[in-house]
């Protein structure tokens, strides 16, 4: 069977997966169609820090010669991947896109990769991101900065931000994001796709490196909710090397894509995440808003709620993550501050300037938070709002030192450690993505992924691929 | 602002430096000051929250109060 390779690299893991093991398709054949598209686009695009060619040529061999052989281990067999460069990979470079890292080559793989591994995917390579997973593109840090597929002059979010430019311009088939304060869900927004933080606890940290140890999630990045749901079935669960990870069990992941919102309650804090604010994009919120009446449309109930201590999120999340950032990095910003690109070399000295009491008082805020949240979450499925304040903007309107402008929709889950996805629900009259963020209780990633999508089923914008 | 008084932050910026084992000169702490003042004053808000008496002494569980 001949395939054309554009048609071959928007094929979705879902679509891919049974022409795999049906022997329909060779994982061979595919790898190489991304092989040779990363060839063409990644000099413009940038999403790639190191590409695998021959060992994703061998291992898509092996993938199907397993197959051919009757070995088929699941929907991932076959089926090539990327990884952050934060994702431990055994006798790969692994920089976190830092000079700090530039040579590190690991011994052993991070959980999470060696969970894809045994699931049968392919590693195409190791992919961009902001130094040490701080959000931010910085060209000081000596690192090619991953571009907007949508506008190449755009940034595509991070700090997955290679991650989010790979899955949508069709240079891999899914990833793995890390999240701190918005990392997975902010460059999903802004690239158009789906991007699943799943609960603190859910997914394996091991091998991932640090950025803020009581705010780091990790989760999948794809073009579909579906894709998403069979990455996340391959790397949730109990892992002895990560003591936050729980043993509660890992549901089926697919019996969740039900199109069917009927009688979902759907809290909106209008009062934090649709503010009256020169800083928060207008044209995003009307576009969710839209997207809130697709719900109702559908037979949810959206009902307004408040959740009055997130006025202080925005200031106890990045005093934990900044604070738990230079304790993880302060020998090496003593001794080599040369090695760290200025955005991050300035955030993380800040971190060692907060007072103890800072840092305490930012856990107590986190405390009420979680509680407040809590409390909400007695009558409601589901919080739904915009997952970013803005249109992913300009790089040339990045401030210095990358201290985002407006508030951030996503930390507040972070400081909750419920599980948060963003999906995209329409565009910006400049053609630009807008993600919509669905929100649900610790462990009820199924809940979330259905209404995930039966949205995205309803709207269908995953059938609209940028234009390159 | 005079030379006294652009001083006189530095040199508190330049004390908690220290106490942090960062040792930074002159024009590195002038560069720090307008992302330090930006989140020393996110870090001053959270000791106005209302927190009565909110208990630290917990391990952080996300799911334990959601059962």
């Amino acid at each position: 069977m001949t395939h054309n390779n554009t048609e071959l690299c928007h094929l979705t893991i879902g679509q891919a997966a049974p022409l795999l093991g049906g022997g329909e398709l060779s994982p061979v054949e595919l790898t190489r169609a991304f092989l040779e598209r990363v060839d063409s686009l990644d000099s413009s695009l940038n999403a790639y820090i190191t590409v695998l060619a021959d060992e994703a040529l061998a291992e898509a061999r092996t993938a199907e010669a397993e197959i051919l052989r009757g070995d088929h281990r699941g929907p991932l067999h076959g089926v090539p991947i990327a990884l952050k460069d934060l994702y431990d990979t055994a006798g790969v470079l692994t920089t976190a896109s830092s000079r700090v890292m530039a040579d590190r080559v690991p011994d052993e793989d991070a959980t999470t990769t060696a969970k894809l591994r045994q699931a049968g995917s392919v590693l195409l390579g190791k992919l961009a991101m902001h130094e040490f997973a701080l959000g931010g593109p910085d060209p000081t840090n000596g690192f090619p900065l991953a571009r907007n597929p949508w506008n190449l002059e755009h940034i595509p979010g991070g700090s997955s931000s290679g991650s989010g430019t790979a899955v949508s311009a069709g240079l891999c088939m899914g990833s793995l994001g890390s999240c701190t304060g918005g990392s997975i869900r902010g460059p999903a927004s802004f690239c158009g796709m789906v991007g699943l933080k799943a609960t603190y606890g859910r997914v394996s940290r091991y091998g991932v490196v640090p950025l803020s140890w009581s705010l780091d999630h990790c989760g999948p990045m794809t073009w579909t909710v579906e894709d998403t749901a069979i990455m996340l079935q391959a790397i949730a669960g109990y892992d002895p090397n990560d003591p936050t990870t729980s043993r509660a069990p890992v549901p089926d992941y697919s019996r969740a894509l039900v199109a069917d919102v009927s009688g979902l309650r759907i809290g909106v804090p209008r009062h934090f995440f649709f503010p009256d604010s020169e800083d928060v994009d207008s044209e995003v919120l009307a576009t969710v808003d839209a997207a809130l009446e697709v719900f109702e449309d559908m037979g949810a109930t959206v009902e307004e709620i408040t959740i009055p201590s997130l006025e202080y999120a925005g200031a106890s999340q990045p005093v934990i993550m900044l604070s738990e950032a230079f304790a993880y990095h302060q020998a090496n910003l003593r001794s080599r501050p040369d090695e760290y690109g200025e955005m991050v070399r300035a955030r993380f000295r800040v971190g060692g300037m907060f007072g103890s009491g800072d840092y305490v008082q930012a856990q107590r805020v986190r405390g009420v938070i979680k509680r407040e949240f809590a409390e909400a979450m007695r009558q409601y499925d589901v919080i739904v709002s915009p997952t970013s304040s803005t249109q992913p903007p300009r790089f040339d309107a990045v401030e210095r030192f990358g201290v985002p402008r407006g508030p951030s929709f996503t930390g507040p889950y972070n400081l909750t450690g419920m599980p948060a996805i963003s999906i995209p629900c329409g565009f910006t009259s400049a053609g630009l993505p807008v993600g919509l963020q669905i929100a649900g209780k610790p462990f009820d990633e199924p809940t979330v992924l259905r209404a995930a999508y039966t949205y995205e089923q309803r709207a269908r914008w995953f059938e609209r691929r940028p234009p390159v | 602002m005079t030379h006294d008084a652009e001083q006189e932050p530095l040199e508190a910026m330049r004390t908690v430096a220290e106490r942090a084992g960062l040792h930074l000169s002159e024009d590195e702490l002038r560069e720090l000051k307008p992302v330090y003042d930006r989140y020393a004053a996110e870090a001053a808000r959270l000791h106005d929250a209302p927190l009565d008496a909110e208990d630290l002494a917990v391990v952080f569980t996300p799911n334990a109060e959601f059962s």
